[in-house]
């Protein structure tokens, strides 16, 4: 068992998760990770990435355990064989956002987010994904220490505008996986 | 019908005008306080009697108007006929240096939290954007300000005031947002673009 995982995630329990992600298209596991690993995504070197008419949000290298081979075997026990495309680890404070700028492509793969803090949806900070259309398909809240998958492919999103009344930040790390 | 509705200091000052709009940066643009006449407030009474939707996506959040092309208020038409009128296009186009053939125009309420993220404008056809401001008594904490862009850099921030008239000419350059509303005050205006 890796030790950055909730004990309560068995291999049945994720493969649960798993045939429910599949008649879904998404799913969002809580209480996902161990204290430990959830208290080093909170203790990341944060820098600003700001590019006004794209996002404004801060960055960080993601924590070695989400970067390594056995998270990608984890999550494969839920998706089917994964491997990763794309990581990295976000924090969307008052005033941050991402947008749906024109050059955005659609995902092509599994969308995931580990979030460390849960947000209200009122206050903004929640990840929209749109079909080609603009419609919203999917919309990840954040809640405290959760996993949540998103089969993105075709969709793009963007993270809502946090607002002033946002208590805390939305911290995850995300990535995209592929088959 | 330009002195009707428009302040004289402003009719009789083109040539002034013009020139302040082009020398004016991070790009072209003027700011002209009180510049329609006491009428105004009935035209920001009527327009708080139309519908407002809620408007919701990625980029803003914020309630607004159809277009007042189709307003039944006899008030709203008044002013939205005047301000399509050849007369005010012209005098607008000698301001900013542009031909114009049209402009539209819908009213906005951003109330607590509402906001509209940096954008440029662009789009077929528009060359002068504006936006009149309809409400009152915001201070710089309340939010709502217009806001002017050079790279990631706010350079110039208009809190609301009325009866204020901000024009400015778009183009890649004219990066702007609209700054979240930070109290339950709402920021009324009246905004869209003049075509050419």
């Amino acid at each position: 068992m890796a030790e950055w995982l909730n004990k309560v995630y068995a291999p049945n329990v994720l493969r649960d998760a798993g045939v429910q992600f599949r008649k879904e298209g998404h799913v969002q596991l809580l209480d996902f990770l161990s204290g430990p690993a959830l208290k080093e995504l909170g203790l990341l070197n944060w820098s600003e990435d700001f590019v006004p008419m794209k996002w404004r949000f801060l960055s960080a290298t993601p924590p070695a355990f989400v970067r390594s081979q056995e998270f990608l075997d984890v999550l494969s026990v839920v998706l089917g064989r994964m491997r990763s495309a794309y990581l990295s680890a976000q924090r969307f404070g008052k005033g941050d956002y991402s947008l749906l700028y024109d050059s955005l492509r659609p995902l092509g793969g599994i969308a995931f987010f580990l979030d460390v803090n849960s947000l209200d949806e009122s206050c903004g900070g929640y990840s929209s994904f749109v079909d080609a259309a603009g419609k919203e398909v999917v919309r990840v809240v954040p809640r405290k220490n959760s996993l949540s998958l998103v089969d993105a492919r075709g969709l793009r999103f963007f993270t809502k505008y946090v607002n002033h009344h946002a208590g805390n930040d939305r911290v995850f790390v995300g990535g995209v996986l592929r088959t | 019908m330009l002195k009707d509705w428009v302040n004289a200091v402003y009719v009789t000052n083109v040539v002034g005008l013009c020139k302040q709009f082009s020398a004016n940066r991070p790009f072209p643009h003027l700011l002209l306080g009180s510049f329609f006449s006491e009428r105004v407030r009935n035209v920001a009474d009527s327009l708080l009697r139309e519908r407002f939707v809620e408007q919701n996506s990625d980029l803003f959040q914020f309630e607004q108007t159809d277009d007042l092309s189709k307003t039944k208020s006899v008030v709203l038409q008044e002013f939205f006929s005047f301000c399509n009128s050849k007369e005010f296009l012209r005098f607008i186009g000698e301001v900013t240096g542009s031909k114009l053939t049209h402009i539209d125009m819908s009213g906005f309420i951003y109330d607590d939290a509402d906001y509209l993220l940096p954008h440029d404008d662009r789009l077929e056809g528009r060359k002068i954007a504006y936006i009149l401001n309809l409400s009152e008594n915001f201070t710089p904490a309340d939010g709502g300000a217009l806001q002017f862009f050079v790279g990631k850099d706010v350079v110039k921030s208009v809190p609301p005031s009325f009866n204020t008239l901000t024009l400015f000419k778009v183009s890649s350059s004219s990066v702007h947002q609209v700054q979240e509303v930070f109290s339950d005050k709402k920021r009324l205006s009246l905004a869209g673009w003049f075509y050419g």
